[in-house]
């Protein structure tokens, strides 16, 4: 199989309230209240973790993880002046797909950390970060659709 | 098709700027309009003088948001000029004072819109409705024309700037 790179206008974003407790989908895999955010600009998310080098005598040993930072999600979209949903956490979704495969990256228990305005001549604008517990990735199907 | 297509786009323009032109309240000195103002099918519609003209130039969609996604649809940025123009006859010795306010009277309705709702004119024709969709009014400048082919006729030509939303379902 070749793999293709995907690109802006085959992504969606889609977010959720978080039904169930942890790191569950309790009810959303039915849910439809999943909502496809509209008009999104810009989007991006980082996973980070902290690696310490453990050495032997001087020498690079081996590697060990010693903490891992919540995901970090930025959003910018249109404003419409519909908040969308108002309970957090939230689930999200990030799906990209050419119509024939498909790859979904779905975070997990999200607070909204940011949320910041601009107006500007052509287009009013909303920002959003958010903070996630973790996220499960790639997988070939997701929960919102 | 959705709404905001291309054909509900233009023609929620026109019959904006029809209906402004029709209301226009020219000053003591103006010639006098004949019974067409706005002329739409130039040149099949014939002209006649003092009146104003328009078509419809298309220039690019722009292709910004993921996903193409809108509200409830596809969505692309849709920008385009509404080519307008003014026509007076030399024969009529008050022609330059009728051209230059037939010309601030364009601008002033341009300044006047800063958005137009869109109307759905595929549905339930005539009795249309507005939709949600706003036409954005950018604004106006200037093209320079070539001399008419008619000596008698004299000529401004204007680009009003608008851009909105090209929906699809």
């Amino acid at each position: 199989m070749t793999a293709t790179v995907y690109n802006m206008r085959e992504g969606q974003l889609s977010w959720v309230s978080a039904s169930g407790n942890g790191n569950s989908f309790a009810t959303a895999e039915s849910s439809p209240s999943g909502v496809s955010i509209a008009y999104v600009r810009d989007f991006s998310f980082t996973s980070a973790q902290t690696i310490n080098t453990v050495m032997n005598r001087g020498t690079p040993h081996h590697h060990k993880k010693v903490d891992a930072q919540p995901i970090s999600l930025n959003v910018t979209y249109g404003f419409t002046g519909e908040e969308g949903i108002p309970d957090y956490p939230v689930h999200l979704q990030f799906k990209v797909s050419d119509g024939t495969n498909s790859a979904f990256y779905v975070f997990n228990n999200a607070y909204r950390s940011d949320h910041a305005f601009t107006e500007a001549a052509e287009e009013n604008s909303m920002a959003d970060t958010f903070v996630a517990l973790g996220y499960i990735a790639a997988t070939a199907s997701g929960y919102l659709g | 098709m959705n709404e905001a297509n291309t054909f509900n786009i233009e023609a929620t323009l026109n019959a904006w700027l029809k209906t402004a032109i029709d209301g226009l309240d020219p000053p003591a000195f103006f010639s006098g309009f004949p019974s067409t103002r706005f002329i739409l099918n130039m040149p099949e519609s014939p002209i006649n003088v003092p009146a104003y003209s328009g078509h419809h130039l298309f220039i690019e969609t722009e292709d910004v948001y993921q996903g193409r996604r809108g509200d409830g649809g596809s969505a692309l940025i849709y920008r385009a000029f509404f080519d307008v123009s003014v026509w007076v006859s030399r024969r009529n010795s008050n022609f330059t004072a009728d051209k230059r306010w037939m010309c601030a009277a364009l601008k002033d309705i341009v300044l006047g819109a800063k958005s137009v709702v869109l109307t759905d004119y595929l549905t339930n024709y005539p009795a249309s409705s507005a939709g949600e969709v706003k036409i954005y009014i950018d604004g106006i400048e200037a093209r320079q024309t070539e001399q008419d082919v008619n000596p008698d006729i004299d000529r401004e030509r204007f680009l009003i700037l608008y851009h909105t939303i090209l929906m699809g379902d």
